[in-house]
């Protein structure tokens, strides 16, 4: 690892936002394009949190030029496909560099990961390296592959955890249902919100049960246990968006999940592991305790065991305002907050009159008495990350050492003027910096291999150190 | 008998998160109105706290409900008349009412100055929207809001000075404002749609009435002529005054929603399911007396108000009184009749009002003040002993003084002080607890867990109703609603106020009152 002592600056050229508020990404944004919100598209809604697939509809349609995202996306596609008959005429190709990926054979392609870039290896694209292919671009024809779905699918299949599943027939299907009609062939149109949604049920495996079927064949023939069985009785299970209408669907039994759902059990993470003996998807087919990848070895945490907490020292985000510090050293936690999904409307102003008005800074009560506090007094968080001011909340639920402010708050309302630092101060990450793990960075080798919204970088620990003090009035 | 059907509410404390669904449901319903700002219909408290409007409990400052004299000697009677004002001395104050709460008890409305995000000029920071008044449309500093001490928010302010304090020891005072002591709960609170009530009593314009077919308390908005009596006379601060309209306004229990088939907005939106609704029959003749006894006979003359929808007497005098069978169907299916008589557990919001709330609460459940034990401090390491003990779960059933919650402040909050009361419903609460968690975790009822249920005079049939319709009841179960009747109601073919005498109230105050 080689640390860089300046990091490198400069400003992102262009950010196109695309919202239904003025929040705060709008407001840093160069171009905010109006977006439709739950109420006025066609969009299917689904999470890890329930096993249900649920269904937007427009109650009223998309006020004044907002879009839903689909159409948004639809009319930049169009526009750079016209542009591209002037700048771009002749198809493009680019060199597309893939990582080796979780679920297939690029796992167990190196007993041990070595760095190529440093000589440490000779580097074999698809075993030491990630894989390069080469693509071919039309941007001409970018509008038109945007709103259909290509032969690929047809061919390969759709895959996950390591399956591949035959959809040949269901794609025929859709080209017949949905056809649009591009170079002379019919394939299914993505032209129209409502088609995106029924290509994806018509293409899952959780929403169309003949493909629930044929994942658990593919997954029989890797693991010789029987398992169809599992699908069988909802084989003939085909959702669309109409029924979606009707009524939200939960989804079905599928080895691309898993657990078993048959008969409305709870959804319970790795039962087909635990009760069909399918594998789990690691380099022993087990649950993994000892973590032998070189990176988890070089960072100690090959195995969970206690680590000390850091010194503010070793975070060193505190050692500048040192000096210009008046007030004291807390510990600074942002737990999830009590009236808002993220920021998401967090700062309308009725969800601010059920709390204080702001985002308050919850104080312990001798603390605050120790640093001459009042409750509602104004109080400024800060450190060389940045600054924080809100009013304080004093309460004696809030542990002595700790100051605590809910996370992702807005910039846009009631946010005073540091007096510190003489500019408008910021929201509670302003004071945190984000800090990659490095474990999670790792690749290259078993379970660690790259999977997309599987394996990768994930969002890190936002607590630090901050000074608080007192302030005796706030300008906006 | 008189009797009379009556739709209420029940809450269960040990299931409300605190969310304000339930407040924000009924503010977008009712209240997002100018001159309607400040008024929350439905509020969640957090206690202890402060409650909204601020300590509106302390009926000292806010002259709320009613005064009760006991008969101090031979041939006297008891003596019920309003804390607000003797009836004389109504006519004195009628220009005059100076126990109303003030902007600064409630809070002044506040908003952002939302459209400076995007018409903001350029400059050199950021545009903010700045507070502003809802009143003014100037800007504000704030200094209070609806729900102030959310989550014990300025504890040493507002949780430190709750009325519901009263009585408890300095220890216990103490060791509830520090933080490995505190506790607190959430209270959501509608109008309580008294059978007594306050406010109805109040009203020099014989404005407010309680409809006869479902209890519900309204104001007539056009008969009010904004003496604010009403405001300053519920002892639960849940008439409010509408400063653009010059009308008072409260919680109508949703009528609209309930006359179809709906529950309110209130308990249909509420996130943890807390809320249960359904119809209680009651003897109107038996209320003049039942308000009027010590606080420590309160809770059981309360209940026997409340009457047995089985009984073929009590059915046969609802007949007679043009109760519909469909109501009396569903008054026999109350969840509100399960868990306030049959198996009493529930108890209305501070019955020493005299008011005679007819929205109930199960009070809640906490844990023990401290069940960890440090058995040695070696190397600067501190060893925690669990307790495995089996008999461990017994401890809080045994000695209900470890609850985090002070009985007392329960009981100040339920039964008139009487902490016997609130043993009584904790225990039981518990005994079910012990039971359910023998048969779902040890698979065998106990000798031991059998007594428990015993003493609290429990059934295990009972403890598995209780079980069953505390945590899994489905909507109907809980939303009893009866069948509405309009064209049996007696709006929509007389002046309601013509029958207000027909109602709890009328042996206070005649029916021609007013007019």
């Amino acid at each position: 690892m080689e640390y860089r002592d300046e990091a490198p600056t400069g400003k992102l050229d262009l950010v196109v936002d695309l919202n239904f508020r003025m929040d705060t990404s709008a407001l840093y944004s160069d171009i905010v394009l109006p977006a439709a919100t739950w109420y006025e598209k066609t969009d299917l809604n689904s999470t890890d949190l329930h096993t249900f697939v649920n269904p937007m509809q427009a109650a009223v349609p998309p006020s004044w030029e907002s879009k839903c995202d689909w159409d948004i996306y639809k009319a930049v596609a169009k526009k750079v496909s016209e542009l591209a008959k002037v700048h771009l005429p002749e198809p493009v190709r680019d060199v597309v560099m893939i990582p080796l990926q979780h679920d297939t054979p690029d796992e167990v392609t190196q007993p041990t990961v070595a760095d190529w870039k440093a000589g440490e290896c000779e580097p074999i694209p698809g075993k030491t390296m990630p894989k390069f292919r080469v693509v071919e671009r039309d941007y001409t024809l970018l509008y038109e592959r945007m709103v259909t779905l290509g032969p690929g699918v047809e061919e390969n299949g759709v895959a996950a955890h390591g399956l591949k599943i035959p959809v040949a027939d269901e794609y025929q299907a859709l080209a017949r249902e949905q056809g649009r009609k591009f170079n002379g062939r019919v394939y299914p149109s993505l032209e129209e919100s409502r088609e995106v949604a029924d290509t994806i049920l018509r293409l899952d495996p959780v929403t169309n049960g003949e493909l629930a079927y044929r994942a658990f064949v593919e997954e029989e023939h890797k693991t010789g246990r029987p398992l169809t069985h599992l699908a069988e009785g909802t084989r003939s299970v085909k959702y669309t968006f109409a029924d979606l209408i009707a009524q939200p669907r939960r989804v079905l039994t599928s080895p691309t999940w898993s657990a078993s759902i048959n008969k409305g059990r709870a959804y319970s993470p790795f039962t087909l592991n635990v009760e069909e003996l399918i594998p789990w998807r690691t380099l022993t087919g087990r649950q993994h305790f000892y973590l032998d990848h070189e990176l988890y070895l070089q960072w100690g945490e090959h195995l969970p065991t206690y680590k000390p907490r850091p010194d503010h020292t070793m975070l060193d985000e505190t050692q500048m305002t040192e000096a210009e510090a008046q007030g004291r050293l807390m510990n600074y936690i942002t737990p999830h907050g009590k009236w808002s999904i993220h920021s998401t409307y967090s700062e309308n102003h009725r969800m601010m009159t059920l709390s204080r008005g702001d985002y308050p800074i919850w104080l312990n009560d001798k603390d605050a008495e120790e640093l001459g506090i009042k409750d509602n007094d104004w109080v400024e968080l800060f450190n060389d990350n940045g600054v924080f001011v809100q009013r304080c909340n004093v309460s004696a639920r809030i542990p002595k050492g700790t100051v605590f402010v809910y996370h992702a708050t807005e910039r846009t309302v009631g946010i005073p003027i540091s007096p510190l630092r003489g500019k408008r101060a910021g929201m509670n990450n302003s004071i945190t910096r984000a800090r990659l793990k490095p474990v999670l960075m790792a690749g290259g080798y078993a379970q660690f291999t790259y999977a997309f919204n599987y394996w990768g970088p994930t969002g890190v620990n936002r607590d630090t150190n901050v000074f608080v003090r007192k302030v005796e009035s706030v300008e906006f | 008998m008189n009797v009379r059907a009556h739709m209420s509410m029940l809450f269960h404390l040990d299931k409300c998160i605190g969310c304000h669904t339930c407040s924000i449901a009924c503010k977008n319903l009712w209240t997002d109105r100018k001159g309607a700002e400040y008024m929350w219909w439905n509020n969640v408290e957090t206690r202890p706290g402060a409650g909204y409007p601020t300590q509106w409990e302390n009926q000292n400052h806010y002259k709320g409900g009613w005064k009760f004299t006991k008969a101090s000697g031979y041939g006297e009677k008891n003596k019920l008349e309003l804390r607000l004002h003797t009836r004389t001395g109504a006519l004195a104050k009628l220009y005059y009412n100076p126990d109303l709460p003030s902007l600064e008890d409630y809070y002044e409305p506040f908003t952002f100055r939302y459209e400076d995000l995007f018409n903001s000029p350029e400059g050199k920071d950021q545009p903010t929207a700045i507070p502003i008044s809802m009143v003014t449309n100037k800007p504000l500093h704030i200094e209070s809001g609806p729900n102030w001490d959310d989550d014990l928010g300025g504890s040493n302010l507002y949780a430190r000075n709750d009325p519901n304090r009263e009585g408890l020891s300095d220890e216990v005072k103490a060791a509830l404002d520090e933080v490995d002591r505190v506790v607190f709960n959430y209270l959501p609170r509608i109008c309580n749609h008294c059978l007594n009530p306050a406010c109805v009593a109040a009203c020099p314009s014989g404005a407010i009435y309680k409809r006869a077919e479902d209890g519900i308390v309204l104001v007539n908005e056009n008969q009010c002529r904004a003496w604010r009596m009403c405001v300053a006379a519920c002892p639960y601060k849940k008439v409010y005054y509408n400063w653009n309209t010059g009308k008072s306004e409260k919680c109508i229990l949703c009528f609209p929603r309930m006359e179809t088939g709906q529950a309110p907005a209130c308990a249909h939106s509420c996130v943890g399911r807390i809320r249960y609704m359904g119809v209680l029959l009651y003897d109107a003749d038996r209320i003049p007396a039942a308000a009027n006894v010590p606080d420590e006979e309160l809770v059981d003359s309360f209940l026997d108000t409340l009457l047995d929808p089985f009984d073929p007497e009590v059915i046969a005098a609802a007949r007679e009184n043009g109760i519909d069978d469909g109501w009396i169907k569903a008054a026999q299916e109350s969840p509100i009749y399960k868990f306030v008589k049959v198996w009493k557990i529930a108890l209305p919001l501070h019955l020493e009002y005299r008011t005679m709330a007819m929205m109930f609460y199960i009070p809640p459940l906490s844990p023990v003040m401290s069940s960890i034990k440090v058995s040695s401090i070696k190397d600067g390491s501190v060893r925690l002993e669990l307790d495995d003990d089996p008999q461990h779960e017994f401890e809080l059933f045994n000695n209900l003084d470890k609850a985090r919650i002070p009985v007392k402040y329960l009981a100040n909050l339920f039964s008139a002080g009487n902490e016997e009361t609130i043993r009584r419903i904790l225990r039981k609460i518990y005994a079910v607890r012990i039971y359910m968690r023998r048969k779902t975790v040890d698979k065998a009822i106990d000798e031991a867990t059998l007594q428990v249920l015993t003493q609290v005079g429990c059934s295990p049939e009972e403890a598995e109703a209780i079980y069953k319709l505390t945590t899994l009841p489905t909507t109907a179960e809980r939303f009893v609603l009866p069948p509405y009747h309009r064209e049996m109601s007696v709006e929509t073919w007389k002046d309601p106020l013509a029958h207000k005498g027909e109602v709890g109230v009328g042996y206070l105050q005649l029916p021609q009152r007013g007019e």
